[in-house]
Order: structure tokens, then sequence, then C-alpha cells
């Protein structure tokens, strides 16, 4: 690189990594490669960072061997519920049919007995809105039915009040809402302005329990509150407790769950698969098309250069979004065509990169003094400048990794997901994207937002962190001096 | 240099040309066409409005047309917006899309050539683990989150700064949270690769030399370093352009600006095919141009490259 | 929030003459006091997208129809509560009693430039509208008129390709103008829903002097001239269109907003922003993923809508091609668990294609039972799903059918042990493969066109451009064609009410899975706006209250 003063001014010195590889002859043990882990070992954010991207892609990886539950099953009656929610192990629809194999959760198929506390409360929910002191609107919450009043008068009968946090108010008895009328005084001051949400509990409160004898999972004999029944099909929503030969039967959530009551931790593991693997790949691709084309370009010079860099031009002026969607869209969302269709575009910037690199490189001495001792230009370009333009290609690298990463829930974000042989991945991106369209305003289930967005920052950071060290590793002109 | 530019520009067309036949056949042999809608139009009158809009020619015939108009500088009509031509909604558009960019372009240059060349300076000191660590936070989260929680923070609970909208020049404030949104990941990239290309040339023999005369800190860094530190940032400027192009897609949607990146969006989902050809050629138009740019500073920046 | 309660009266088939002292229920719309006249009468919403054209023949979106009640007005409007046909420019009409000639009796009105408004200006716009060259996509919506369709067809190819349609002239389209206030509208046949129609925008008068003036921009605010309460201002696109009141409307004095402002935002996210922000008074839908804390706020609405949510399967390949595998999988969905627990805006669950009509009554279709789908998958020959080959289910990209989708292959496979993999395409690609029966399940949609079951169930008849499943039944077909020649409309309901029976209860080309609803955020201030299944909300009866 020149100095102010023009080509004569400073004279650089051969940087020696260029002699690295094949001066490695003389002192084994400390080329290029050794020498660096040695600083990098050094570098405490580095190695931090290393550890971290380890660690991160050992769990992704091993994700379907280490997660206990399956990041796509649904658990609607659940919904987003706070890291470390427990509820009772139990399927969607739990069947249960004398000499029939037993349709419940895994845990208590081989158990003896099963007991199920079931509440069996018919329950209504209704909005009603108080406007200007006054109840404006009685509607049923299913089916957007409106009503003039909402009657729990009736013996037994109860409103609940759904509280903001989805738990339950006090049981309100023998009150009736009206249309037109102020809000009845057992709700409390609300304001002038307010929205309730109700649960009509129809009769006192049902609990109920159904047990169950299994022999080799199969039913054979099923009891209501001791009263022989054939057959019970109970809705995962209505189960209070579970237990299986007494031992109760619960499911914990250590990061919560998603607005549809899947298991945020499993989501998060299995979305760094894809995030990590679209990543890696992509780069890989980029590296390897980007450094040969940009080195190429640059030394050949000239005629070469204008024409390949031309072309490199033309792939630059397709607007990349355009070209990727354009290829999703054409041929499926398949993640091999994201590999390619990321991967291609990326090569670019790596290209150019090189290139200015090789540009400034190619007019030193040392190489002048390669060529001068007979090395030939693949030679000079493998040998002597490629090697050169490392420092630069490993910092472009770790950032190339991340940014596919990001380009990646880019795509999610526009809602093109990838997809392997049909099924939806859900990487960190699209995790993240839910999880800012799930953040309510006032800050509430902010954990769909916060820990898909943290596995995917602490991987990225890790990655810079790593990518800095290794550049400042590898820079020869360290070499030596430590 | 001279001989060199004018080939650059000389390639410009060549590099337009393929840049827009590609697109044109591309886009048509994308399932799907501007007039698919849910309702199934009737034949009969889809062949009409096909027939409105030259649809119904052999392709050829179409590409020789459409490249007769853009010789002319016509786009054509916009199949989505019946009432304006392509010229008018880029014409409409394109300044808000603009004046986004270059906001994003100046913060991003501004806070990352800053902190880069400090970093670089100060190596291992707290400022550049601080400032690096803060680059590394723009990398690592996306537009879209950012986006909506300095929406949240600054518009809804601080209210200073309006969350959607643009009203031209007299109204920069609705910029502010938009302009800022796109500039983070520009700005952490280039303070990475200002503190790189520093570190890169601090430690050269001129460089040392300098410090041996006894020049001061101030005169060495401005006067000799910064130029080597520039050519990585440089050299990423050229993409970097065309990147925010791109982030504005996901910026104007979420600040709901009035710019190109939503109309090509758009154009691409109704297979507008005028509005996207329009904006794909003004987008190739910025990208060779800064392409060229970038060649020249470059050259500039490091005279040892001579254009043969 | 003024939201009537939601009252469907609905006499379309025996459509009266507007009776004397007719304006009075107008007057009962309005505000009780005087008080909205101390604030400023300005109006602004979010429409949801960039207008394509103010042109009201042109227009195909929703967004374009809204603006398009504001600046222009056809023979009749809607009555904003109960959706009836109400005088518009047709002061009053009379049916002759077969039901195929309209008389309608305009009113002296004019043109925002102070031309009059004539029988002639319908006659001349009803024909641009029908003009092959015009290439109006919703020409269609004049096809009840004698002639129309051979008048608007002419010259286009057949579809069976057997050659061209034959040429048609002008004088065989059903329509006179026997003096200026006067149009006699002939029909091809009895047509239940034509007043509706009427109300409808293709139907709508241009100002054809205007439009011959200025071609395709003639709607540009610098040019259009308009017949409606509001006139178009500034137009900056993808930014906002500004109306203001026209003062030459015939009703002006009714008029009671100054301005009306519509924003273009397509995202939710955004308009939810400006609306917590203050900055917007109306939004026609809200974000999916925060309908809670939506449904929690004082502004929120929701009504069922006039659409209905389903699956469509391609009944010419196997599996779907037995009746028993389809009637299985429509067995197998539990409805509830989509609308109560992911979609959660009130959403009704339906075993049924027609969203609730007044004057029809759906069939109860197939209601959730597992053991029934699973004995019937059996007699198909796929005990507990085993041997059901790979199938795949496309919806195109958007979240909240991601959802339902994601729900209803994990119920399919609980329920009935198959395997169901998901393919989402992006919009026009689906559209694409959907009518080329590129699929073997797909996600669809219908919203009606007029207040019909038909506007439901004529799609499903042989051939028909939206049947798309490749569904061929002759009962079906010729059920539907008996409704369209029946004129009374009991009967006529209770043949459609077959029609339906077959569909959702023996045939089952599709799965219904819900009605749609709408909902939104009004702001406190906004009065007249009331609910109607359509979500029609003429902006002459909206007004703005103070608030204190």
């Amino acid at each position: 690189m020149s100095g102010p003063g023009g080509p004569g001014a400073a004279a650089p010195a051969p940087p020696p990594a260029a002699a690295a590889p094949s001066a490695a002859g003389p002192r084994k043990g400390t080329s290029l490669w050794a020498d660096a882990w040695k600083r990098l070992r050094k570098n405490h954010m580095a190695m931090l960072g290393l550890w971290v991207v380890v660690a991160m892609s050992l769990v992704s990886a091993l994700a379907p061997w280490l997660v206990l539950f399956d990041p796509t099953y649904e658990e609607n009656w659940i919904g987003a519920q706070a890291p470390g929610h427990r509820h009772p192990d139990v399927l969607t629809k739990n069947v249960l049919e004398v000499g029939q194999p037993a349709e419940v959760a895994a845990g208590q198929r081989a158990a003896g007995e099963v007991v199920f506390i079931c509440d069996e409360t018919v329950e209504t929910e209704y909005r009603i809105a108080v406007r200007r002191g006054k109840v404006s609107d009685v509607q049923r919450a299913e089916g957007a039915i409106k009503l003039e009043a909402l009657d729990a008068s009736a013996a037994g009968d109860a409103l609940v009040e759904v509280l903001e946090d989805g738990t339950r108010g006090p049981r309100l008895e023998g009150v009736r809402v009206e249309k037109g009328a102020p809000l009845p005084e057992a709700f409390g001051a609300r304001g002038r302005s307010a929205v309730l949400f109700v649960r009509h509990v129809e009769g006192a409160r049902k609990r109920v329990e159904y047990r169950a004898t299994l022999v080799d999972g199969v039913v054979r004999a099923l009891a209501r509150d001791g009263a022989p029944v054939p057959r019970a099909e109970l809705s995962g929503r209505d189960l209070l407790e579970v237990s299986a030969d007494g031992r109760p039967q619960t499911h914990a959530h250590p990061l919560g769950t998603d607005l549809k009551g899947r298991d945020l931790l499993s989501r998060i593991l299995y979305g760094g698969r894809i995030s990590m693997l679209v990543g890696i790949v992509a780069t890989v691709v980029s590296l390897l098309i980007g450094v040969v084309y940009g080195a190429v370009s640059g030394y050949a010079g000239g005629r070469t250069d204008d024409v390949l860099m031309a072309i490199v031009d033309i792939l630059f002026a397709i607007p990349y979004m355009f070209l990727v969607i354009l290829l999703l869209v054409n041929f499926g969302r398949d993640i091999v065509v994201l590999f390619i269709a990321l991967g291609a575009v990326q090569w670019l910037t790596m290209a150019r990169i090189v290139r200015g690199q090789i540009l400034s490189l190619k007019e030193k001495e040392f190489v002048e003094a390669a060529r001068m001792s007979g090395t030939g230009p693949a030679g000079i370009l493998f040998r002597h400048l490629i090697p050169n333009t490392m420092g630069v290609v490993v910092v472009y690298t770790t950032l190339t990794v991340p940014a596919v990463i990001l380009q990646e829930s880019f795509l999610a974000f526009i809602g093109l997901s990838v997809e392997y042989q049909g099924q939806s991945l859900e990487s960190w991106g699209a995790l993240v994207k839910a999880g800012v369209d799930s953040l309510g305003t006032d800050g509430s289930r902010s954990w769909l937002l916060l820990w898909p967005s943290f596995a995917m920052a602490a991987t990225l950071f890790s990655l810079n962190f790593l990518g800095d060290g290794l550049r400042d590793a590898l820079d020869p002109k360290q070499r030596g001096r430590s | 240099m001279g001989r060199y530019l004018l080939r650059r520009v000389i390639q410009v067309p060549i590099v337009l040309w393929i840049l827009v036949t590609a697109t044109f056949f591309l886009m048509r042999y994308t399932p799907g066409g501007p007039f698919d809608m849910d309702k199934q139009v009737d034949p009969a009158v889809k062949a009409q409005m096909e027939a409105k809009y030259n649809l119904d020619k052999p392709m050829p015939v179409q590409y020789g047309l459409f490249l007769w108009d853009l010789v002319r500088l016509d786009l054509g009509p916009s199949f989505k917006n019946k009432t304006m031509t392509v010229n008018e909604i880029i014409a409409a558009k394109a300044p808000a899309s603009a004046v986004l960019g270059l906001y994003a372009v100046v913060i991003a240059l501004v806070l990352g050539l800053g902190a880069g060349v400090v970093a670089g300076v100060r190596q291992n000191s707290v400022f550049d683990y601080g400032s690096m660590t803060v680059a590394m936070v723009g990398l690592a989260v996306p537009t879209f989150v950012v986006g909506p929680l300095l929406a949240l923070v600054f518009g809804i609970y601080l209210g200073w700064l309006p969350v959607a909208g643009y009203e031209g020049m007299d109204g920069l404030r609705y910029l502010v949270l938009p302009a800022f949104t796109l500039a983070l990941p520009f700005a952490a990239r280039i303070a990475r690769l200002a503190r790189a290309g520093m570190l890169e040339v601090i430690h050269q023999d001129y460089i040392r030399t300098a410090w041996a005369k006894g020049l001061s800190e101030q005169v060495v860094v401005l006067r000799h370093a910064l130029r080597g530190a520039m050519l990585p940032v440089v050299s990423f400027l050229g993409p970097a352009v065309a990147q925010i192009l791109t982030g504005s897609l996901v910026v104007e949607q979420i600040f709901g600006i009035p710019g190109i990146g939503r109309e090509f969006v758009q154009g691409a989902t109704n297979r507008d095919y005028t509005l996207v050809m329009g904006t794909v050629i003004l987008f190739g138009v910025l990208l060779v141009g800064f392409n060229l740019l970038v060649d020249i500073l470059y050259g500039f920046l490091d005279p040892r490259i001579r254009y043969a | 929030m003024r939201l009537a309660p939601l009252a469907l009266l609905l006499a379309l088939a025996a459509a009266l003459p507007a009776p004397a002292g007719a304006e009075d229920w107008k007057a009962e719309l309005g505000p009780e006091d005087d008080a909205w006249k101390k604030v400023e009468q300005t109006f602004v919403f979010n429409n949801g997208a960039e207008p394509e054209t103010l042109d009201p023949q042109i227009m195909t979106g929703v967004p374009e129809h809204r603006l398009a009640m504001a600046c222009f007005e056809g023979l009749v409007g809607h009555h904003p509560e109960t959706l009836a046909p109400v005088p518009g420019i047709a002061e009053r009409w009379t049916v002759s009693p077969d039901g195929l000639v309209y008389t309608f009796h305009l009113r002296r009105s004019q043109w925002s430039d102070g031309t009059p408004l004539t029988a002639k200006d319908f006659l001349a716009s009803w024909r641009r509208v029908l003009e092959p060259k015009t290439a109006a996509q919703y020409a269609y919506q004049l096809y009840p008129v004698k002639g129309a369709e051979a008048f608007n067809k002419q010259g286009a190819d057949k579809p069976d390709g057997s050659g061209k349609y034959p040429p048609a002239d002008w004088s065989s389209v059903g329509v006179r103008a026997p003096d200026e206030h006067t149009l006699v509208v002939t029909l091809e046949r009895p047509c239940a829903y034509f007043l509706d129609l009427c109300a409808f925008e293709t139907l709508m008068p241009v100002p054809m002097a205007v439009v011959e003036q200025h071609g395709d921009r003639w709607t540009r605010p610098e040019h259009i001239v308009c017949n409606g309460p509001f006139k178009p201002v500034e137009w900056l696109p993808n930014q906002r269109v500004t109306f203001a009141k026209n003062p030459r409307y015939w009703d002006a004095g009714y008029v009671k907003l100054e301005k009306i402002v519509a924003l273009p935002y397509e995202d939710m996210e955004t308009a939810y922003k400006l609306f917590q922000q203050g900055k917007i008074d109306w939004m026609d839908d809200v974000p999916a993923a925060k309908i809670d804390e939506c449904k929690r706020l004082p502004e929120f609405y929701v009504a069922p809508y006039f659409g209905s949510y389903f699956y469509r399967f391609n009944v010419t390949k196997p599996p779907f091609d037995d009746v028993r595998v389809r009637r299985a999988l429509a067995l197998s969905i539990d409805r509830e668990v989509i609308t109560r627990d992911i979609l959660k805006a009130g959403q009704v669950p339906a075993t049924h294609f027609v969203p609730p009509l007044p004057g029809y009554q759906s069939p109860r279709g197939l209601a959730y039972d597992r053991a029934a789908a699973r004995k019937l998958l059996a007699e198909a020959g796929y005990p507990d799903g085993k041997g059901f080959p790979k199938v795949e289910l496309l919806y195109n990209t958007l979240e909240a059918h991601k959802l339902v989708a994601e729900n209803v292959v994990q119920q399919w496979r609980e329920n009935l042990g198959i395997t169901v993999s998901l393919r989402n395409s992006e919009w026009k690609v689906y559209l694409n493969d959907v009518q080329h029966l590129q699929y073997q399940l797909a996600r669809a949609a219908w919203i009606g066109d007029y207040l019909d079951p038909n506007t439901f169930l004529d799609m499903f008849v042989t051939g028909g451009g939206n049947n798309q499943t490749g569904w061929s039944n002759a009962r079906y077909d010729a059920l539907i064609a008996q409704a369209a020649a029946e004129v009374d409309a009991k009967k006529r309901a209770a043949v459609l009410r077959q029609a339906e029976e077959l569909l959702v209860e023996q045939e089952l080309p599709i799965i219904p899975v819900y009605i749609y609803v709408k909902k939104g955020l009004l702001a406190d201030k906004v009065a007249g706006i009331h609910e109607n299944v359509r979500a029609l909300h003429p902006f002459q009866y909206i007004w703005i209250e103070p608030t204190d």
C-alpha cells in the first residue's frame, strides 16, 4: 500500500505471510496458523466467541437428540406462556375407550393407572365494552354475536373475569350485565371507557375425575367419578391435573411457549440448525467463488479484469432481493435453492474486495521479486497474493456468515421462509419476526422476542469477536512481534 | 485515466441492456400474470385486457416494443396503477427514497468512519471494545426488529417522533427513525471495515516512519493512515449503496414511506411488468453509477492502481 | 364508537319503491344535536392499499370500492345499516311483475362541474363498461341485462375453441332512456339481486366527456368530474388521497364531513402505531399477532362478514377423487380450535359454506366427528392412515393462512394418522396453480359480491371459472339453474339450500372452515359507522363528534 509520497516514498517490507506456506519448512511448528492460534488463545473475547460458536453449533446440530418437544407441536389452549410455565402433560385430545389402546401422552401409556382431573364446566366467553360510563356492547367472543344482556343470575351461574394475563378473577354470582346500563358494582371501578372479558360459568363448577386402568397401554377399565363408563374423549384444555401411578404428569417450558403453545426452547434450538446451516453453507459457496474470481480478475488486469468486473457489475445491478425472490418463486423455497441463491449473491462483494486487495498488492516489490525468480502467474496468485488477502478475507467472512443469517431472516420477514421437502423450516429469523409481531405495546410477551434474538445475536456476536480475534492473530505484520 | 473512464462509460449501456433483458424474461416467465385475480376473470375479458397492454403479442415482439420504448425513455403505463405511467410513478416516488437513502448514507458514514478510525487508533482501549460491541449489535439485530422497537420507544412511549408517513422535505422529522434504522447495520459494517483497514495501515513502515519523524498523532492519522483505512470502506460503499436501496424495502414498509422500494415489491407481487422494469432500471443505473464512482475514488486514494 | 346493533332487514327481491317521506330514515341516522358543528369535520382512515384508480368501472379491489363510494353514486345506494337499496340518483323505481323490467325515475342532479346528470349518462356509461376495448374486469356485473353478455364478448374466442363470439349491436342490449329522467332496463332473466348490483361501482355513471378527453387519467384530481358526496382534491401516490365535500351533490345538505383522508398503509403494524398516536380515526383490520391486545381496547369492534374461508380439494386426482376421503378430512377438523385459540377475533367456525343471511338457512354440514372420520378413511382403504399417499396443502404466503394450515395438518395427523405437508406460495403463483388444478389441497376464500347465497353457490357449477376443484355434478348444476329461474324468494332459497347440502354434506369438493369477521379500530369521536355484513360504510352518513 502506498504512502502519501507516492510509490517511492516508503519501501514496504515483503509481507512474511506471503512466504509463510512455503517457508514453513525451515521452522517447523511456527507456521503462520500455529502462531496465529497461539495469539488467538490470548485473546479472551475471541476465545469466548469461539466457544460460544462451537457450543451453539453443537447444541443446534444435536437438537433432535436433546430436545424433549417437537418444535411444531401445538398446544393451542395454552397459548403464549412465560418462561418456566408448567402444565399437565396431555394431548389435544385424550381418548380412553375400554378395550382400545389409550390415546394419551407418551409418559402415561406405560402406567398401570392414569387419573385425569377434568373441568367439565360449560363456559362461554364474552366481551363487554363500556363507553362513557355505560355498557355499550356485549358480544359473545366466539362468532362475534351481539347480545342485549348477559345474565348470570340463574342459580349456580357466575361470571368470572378473565384478567389480562389470562388468569381468572373472582367469581361474581348472580350478576346481570345489560346494554345501556352502568356496569354492575361487583366489577369495581372501571373508568368511563373500558373493556373486560368475562366467562359465563353455567351452574356450579364441575371437577370430574376419570380413572383408567391400563394393561400394556390398553384401557381395561374406565370410571368417571367412580362410575364405570365405556369411553371418554378429554380435551387437553379441560384437563387440570393428570397423574400416572400416583405421579403427577407435567410439562415444563423453560423458555415459555409461543402464541400457539409451542415450546420456545425447542423452537430456538431447531431454528439454530436452520440459521447456522444456511449461514455456513452459503458463506462457503460465496468464499470459494468470490476469492478465486476476485483474485484472478485483479491479477490478470486489463481486458480480463474489465470483462470479469463488468459481469460482477451486471450481477450487482440486478437487485439482490429481486433475484432471490424470483429464484425462490420459480424454483420453490427449498433450502438448497436458498444456499445457492444467497451464496450466489454474496460472492460478488467478496470478489470485489479481493480484487481491490490484489490490485494494490500486485504492484509490490515482493511480487516483482517472485516473478523475477521465475514463479508462474498461478504460483504468484495462489502462493503470494491470495494468502496476503487472508486478513481481509477472514474479516469479511466473519461478516458474511452473520450477514447471510440476517438475509435469511429478511426473507423470513417477507414471508419466504425456508422449506425442506415441503416442511416449513423456522429459522431464528422467522422466530425473531414472530417475536416482534407478538410483542405487546406494553412490552408483554417479550420472551418471544428476547430469547430468539438473544440466541441469534449471541451467535452473530461471537462470530464477529472470533473474526476480529482471527484477524489480529493472522495479521502478518504482528508476527514475531509478541 | 481518461481512456479508462471512457471505456467504463461505454460499458454502461451494455450492462444495462443485459440487465433489462434478463429482468424482462425472468419476469415474464414467472408464473402468474398481472390480470390474475382470486375471482377468475372471464377468458374473453382477460383477452381484452391483455390486448390493451400488448400482452397478446408474441414475446419477441413485446420485447422489441419494450426496447423501442426504452430507447425513447418511455417506460410505459403501469398495469396496476391505471392513471399513471411508470415514468410518473418513478418521478413521484424517487425523491422519498433518495432523501431517505442519502440520510442513511450520511449517518452510516459519520458514525461508522468516526467509530472505526478511533477504535483502530486506540486498539484494545475501552472505546475500541465499546464501539465494536455496539457495532456488533447493529450487525446482529435485524432491521425489522430495530425499526419497530425504535418506533415503539420514540413514537408511542416518548411521543417524540412520528411513527409513519412522509411529508417531503418539510417533514424531515418523519425520516429520523427510518434513516437511523436503515443506517445502523451499515454504520456497523463501515466501523468494522474502517477499524480493520486502520490497523492494517498503522503497522506499515511508512506510518512508523511518520511516527518516528515525530509528527503529531492527528497529522499521522488524518493525513497518512486515513487514506489507507478508507480503501476497504470505499470498496464496500458500492455494494452498500445497493444494499441501502434494498434495505429500504423493509424500512419503507415499516415506516410507511412512499418510495421506490415499496413500488418494486408491490410491482413484483402484482406482476406489474412495466413498473418492475422501471424500478430495476433505476436501480441498475444507480448501481453502475456508484460502482464507477467507487472505482474513481479508489484510484484517487491509492495512486498505485494504474488504469492501463 | 357508535356502532348500531346489527339489524338485517333485507327485502331485496321485493324491493319497494321508496315510500313518501322517505328521507326520514336519513334524519334518524344523523346526529342527535348540533354538537358536531363545533368540531373539525375531518375523517382520516387507513384504506389498506394504494388505489389502482378511482374509475368506478375499471376498479376491482375493496380499497378502490371504498373511495368510489365517496365520489360516485349509482342509481341506488346502500342503507348503511341494513344494506337495503335506498334511492340514489334514482328517486324511485318500479319492477314489472315478472321481474324482468326495471323502470328507474331519476332525480334532477348534476355532475360536480355543473352539467346535468341524465339517463343518457347511464346509457353511455354502461356502454363503456360493456365495450370490449374498455376491458372492464367486472363487466359481468351487467350480464343480467338482456344482451349485455353477448355485446361484451363479441369478437372474443370462445373457451371451447369453436371460433369467435358473433358481433353484437348496442341496440340489442336491454337499456333505454325514453326521456332524460327515465331509465328502463330489461333483464335476460329474473335477477333477485339486480337492485343490489345497481349500487355496485361498475354500474355507477361516469362523465363520458371527461373520460374521452383525458383517457385513463381522467380520475386524477385535476381532471375528475364526479357525482358523489365527495370529490378528490389531492392524490399523492402511496402517501394519501384527500377528498373534499362536493357542494353540487344532490343531497349535499345532509353530508357532514368536510374532508376525508385515505391512507394507503398495507402493513397493519404501521397503521396500528398511527392509530395509537391518534393520527388515524379508523382502520378496518388489526395486526394478527396483536389481536389479544386490540380486543382489550374500547375502540375495537368486530362483526360477522360476508366471506367464507375454506379448503379446496382437487377432485380429479387420487386420493381426493374418493368422496369418502374428502368427507373424512372434513369430519376430522375441530374448527373451534382454529377460531377460538388461534384466530381469536370471533370468527365463526363453520361447516357450511354460505355466511348467515336473512331469508336463507344453510344446512348444518359435517360437524367434527373423529370416529366417523376414521371409519370413512378405513373404508377408503387407509385404516389409521396407513398407505395414505403423500399429499400437500397449498396456501398463499400470509401469516394467518400459515397458522391455520399448520393446525389443520396437526389435527389430521392426530385424528387420522395421515401426514400432509405444506406448500406456501407467493400470491400469483398460488393463483396460477389453483386455476390450473396443480394442487391437491388448497386454502381458499370467497367474499360475496352481492347479498345472495347465489354469489357463493354458483361458483361450483361445472366448468365455472371459480370452481377450480375439477368437481362436476349434474344435479348441482340443475339446482343452480333452477334457482336462477325462480322468482319466488322462499322457493328459491329452498333450492339453493339443496345445492349447498350437496356441496357441504354429501360431495365435499371443499371443506368449509370458518366465516370471516370484519374487525378493526374506530376512534371514539367517529359517529355514523354502522355494522353490516359487507362492511360497507358510505361516507355521507359519517360525522365527527366532539370528545369531552
